[in-house]
């Protein structure tokens, strides 16, 4: 078993490989044609080669020169984050903006390390007000604002 | 040529009063996010596309353009008062801004960025008057292999002049110009990695993958490493600088416009370089290069003209060539799309309005944000203490409901979450994101291109080597990835990014 010596490299690798493998996979019903017509499977396949064997050799270098470790991830911080993203995706169309803004702004607030309760609140409401009174009725985008239509 | 006529009524374009509005509200916002350290001009101009749906193209490119070089202005503020860059191009200006600033000179450190700014934008636009109808007449000579040749010195030089490994970067280009592939074949129509999901039939979103990788990693970062602010609390007064500091700084701020124009036009976010560039002139030329990182005047003048004229030229290649040579060029890409402009060489025949309203506007919105700008230093500096918890989710909702609207696809929301996560960890990993999403722009066309020119050569390559620009763009792309293994520069080239 080869030693890693520098597991940013590694992982890096690693994952390029799992996207190489990833469009192969879903590429291989395109056709490839020839280089004269190019069919629409040549172009992502050759891309799709060329990243993965970048990969392998990030995978390779990992194995023989010296380089950082891995760095500590905010996992709870990223969490809430994406967390309020994939909310509002789901909500907007049902729930109208004001419902979605607060309860985004609920979760995203949680992950900073200094919140406060009435501060985020009166910030929170404050900051909902301004977006339905500027993105809907201000500048007339297709925003639905409340749950009912 | 008749480039005074042509500014004559480029000026009539800038100046009706809605695109004077437009151009001050761009200068505005942009200056904002400049102070405001996390929230780059990439996010916001991002955030902000969709909300130019209702606008003309010419008022859109206008407030968008505006964003931008208002962003340069307002990093320097930061830069000077806080210790910190609010924008990249301006963490040189901490080095010797932020000491003046410690001398009680913050004043004269933020009159001299100012007016040094204003003067390379003005000389820069003017470069982009001059030299803009001269390159899109060479560039209407260029067949889809020339264009081919060209994107890829484009992208090869974006990858030489990302920060961090060299090899890193030529692999995130290629995921970018992978990630470009997804959506329906322009030939055959065929549906090409959409994983059978409709929305992604049109390719991924520009605004989902830019605001993910730049605006949502950033936030996550930000969060995970608390800041401090450390604002100067002296007065600031005295902005204008006497004579004595004009005569010592006209030959840095020449310097640096010339320095600034040239890289600018490079592809590849030459721009980003320039600051360091004209630092490391001033340094060498001077009579005392002690005094630098002291609170040199010079070491403030230089690169602040540079990182402006680097903005302004770096339209060039765009309105010429319709080919970005950065990341936020990539998103004006996306606002004339929006608006049914297809970038290259013929808007300047085809819209001339367009081309010449938007170089006449940045000559208004550069003695705009002088004007308006000194005096508002004071609201800035308020502005710098919002803590950063309640900055993030304003942040963070407006760029889920401009994404939102843009197709108004949920889809779209949940790749920025999507994105989110691949450029936290890309940030993690040290891989950089912007020649990805320089390649992920650039793909089709680059695919197109490359498509057609093999129909006309019958599939034989050496047509790229038997046309004479062709040829020479990719001897050219090759000697840049060439020089880049030479042991010598690219330990310059990490001193550029870490001096």
């Amino acid at each position: 078993m080869p030693e890693i010596r520098s597991p940013k490299n590694l992982l890096g690798g690693v994952l390029l490989i799992a996207l190489a493998a990833l469009a192969l996979w879903f590429a291989q019903d395109l056709p490839m044609g020839r280089a004269m017509r190019m069919g629409p499977g040549y172009f992502p396949r050759v891309l799709a080669c060329m990243v993965g064997i970048c990969g392998i050799v990030l995978v390779a270098i990992s194995l023989v020169a010296d380089g950082a470790k891995l760095d500590r991830w905010s996992w709870a911080r990223m969490g809430l984050v994406l967390a309020s993203i994939v909310f509002f995706a789901f909500a907007i169309r049902a729930l109208g903006l004001v419902v979605t803004g607060v309860g985004l702004v609920a979760i995203a607030t949680v992950a900073a390390p200094d919140w406060r309760w009435r501060e985020a609140t009166i910030f929170g409401v404050a900051l909902v007000a301004f977006a339905a009174v500027l993105f809907p009725k201000g500048l007339g985008l297709p925003l639905q604002l409340w749950p009912w239509p | 040529m008749d480039i005074l006529g042509n500014l004559v009524m480029g000026f009539g374009v800038a100046l009706s009063p809605v695109n004077v509005a437009l151009c001050l509200v761009g200068a505005l916002v942009g200056t904002l996010i400049g102070v405001l350290p996390g929230i780059g001009p990439i996010a916001t101009i991002a955030m902000l596309l969709p909300l130019t749906f209702s606008l003309n193209a010419t008022g859109a490119l206008i407030m968008l353009a505006g964003i931008y070089y208002g962003a340069q202005y307002g990093g320097s503020t930061t830069a000077i008062l806080v210790n910190m860059p609010g924008e990249t191009s301006s963490v040189v200006t901490t080095l010797d801004g932020h000491q003046m600033a410690r001398q009680g000179k913050a004043g004269k450190a933020l009159g001299v960025a100012a007016l040094g700014s204003f003067f390379a934008g003005c000389v820069a636009t003017l470069v982009i008057a001059v030299l803009g109808p001269i390159l899109s007449r060479v560039a209407q000579a260029f067949g889809p292999p020339e264009y081919c040749a060209l994107m890829v010195v484009g992208l090869v030089a974006a990858t030489v002049l990302a920060s961090g490994s060299v090899f890193k970067a030529i692999t995130m280009t290629l995921v970018g110009l992978l990630l470009g592939t997804v959506g329906s074949d322009v030939e055959t129509g065929a549906q090409r990695l959409t994983f059978e999901i409709p929305e992604l039939a049109d390719g991924i979103g520009f605004t989902s993958l830019a605001i993910g990788l730049f605006g949502i990693a950033e936030i996550i970062r930000n969060l995970e490493a608390p800041e401090v602010r450390g604002v100067v609390g002296t007065r600031i007064a005295g902005l204008l600088p006497n004579w004595a500091d004009i005569k010592q700084c006209i030959a840095p701020v020449l310097r640096g416009t010339v320095l600034g124009s040239i890289l600018g036009i490079l592809p590849g976010n030459g721009a980003v370089l320039a600051p360091y560039a004209s630092y490391t002139v001033e340094k060498k030329l001077a009579k005392d290069p002690s005094r630098f990182g002291r609170g040199a005047i010079e070491g403030v003048a230089g690169p602040e003209s540079a990182n402006n004229a680097g903005a302004q030229t770096s339209f060039i290649p765009l309105l010429t060539l319709g080919i970005p040579p950065n990341a936020v060029m990539a998103l004006m890409v996306g606002a004339m799309t929006i608006q049914g402009i297809i970038p290259g060489p013929q808007v300047m025949t085809k819209n001339p309005e367009l081309f010449w309203g938007m170089v006449a506007s940045m000559l208004v919105g550069n003695a705009m944000l002088v004007i308006i700008n000194l005096p508002l230093i004071g609201l800035w500096v308020r502005l710098l203490k919002v803590p950063y918890r309640l900055l993030f989710p304003a942040i963070l909702l407006f760029c889920c409901i401009g994404v939102f609207s843009v197709n108004s696809s949920y889809v779209d929301v949940l790749l920025v979450a999507l994105f989110g996560l691949v450029g936290y960890a890309l940030v993690k990993l040290e891989f950089e994101p912007a020649p990805l999403l320089l390649a992920f722009v650039l793909g089709p066309l680059f695919e197109e291109n490359l498509r057609r020119a093999f129909l006309i050569s019958r599939g034989d390559p050496m047509i790229f080597v038997e046309r004479p620009i062709s040829l020479t763009l990719l001897v050219v792309a090759a000697g840049l990835l060439l020089v880049m293994l030479l042991p010598s520069v690219r330990h310059t080239r990490e001193e550029a990014f870490h001096g």
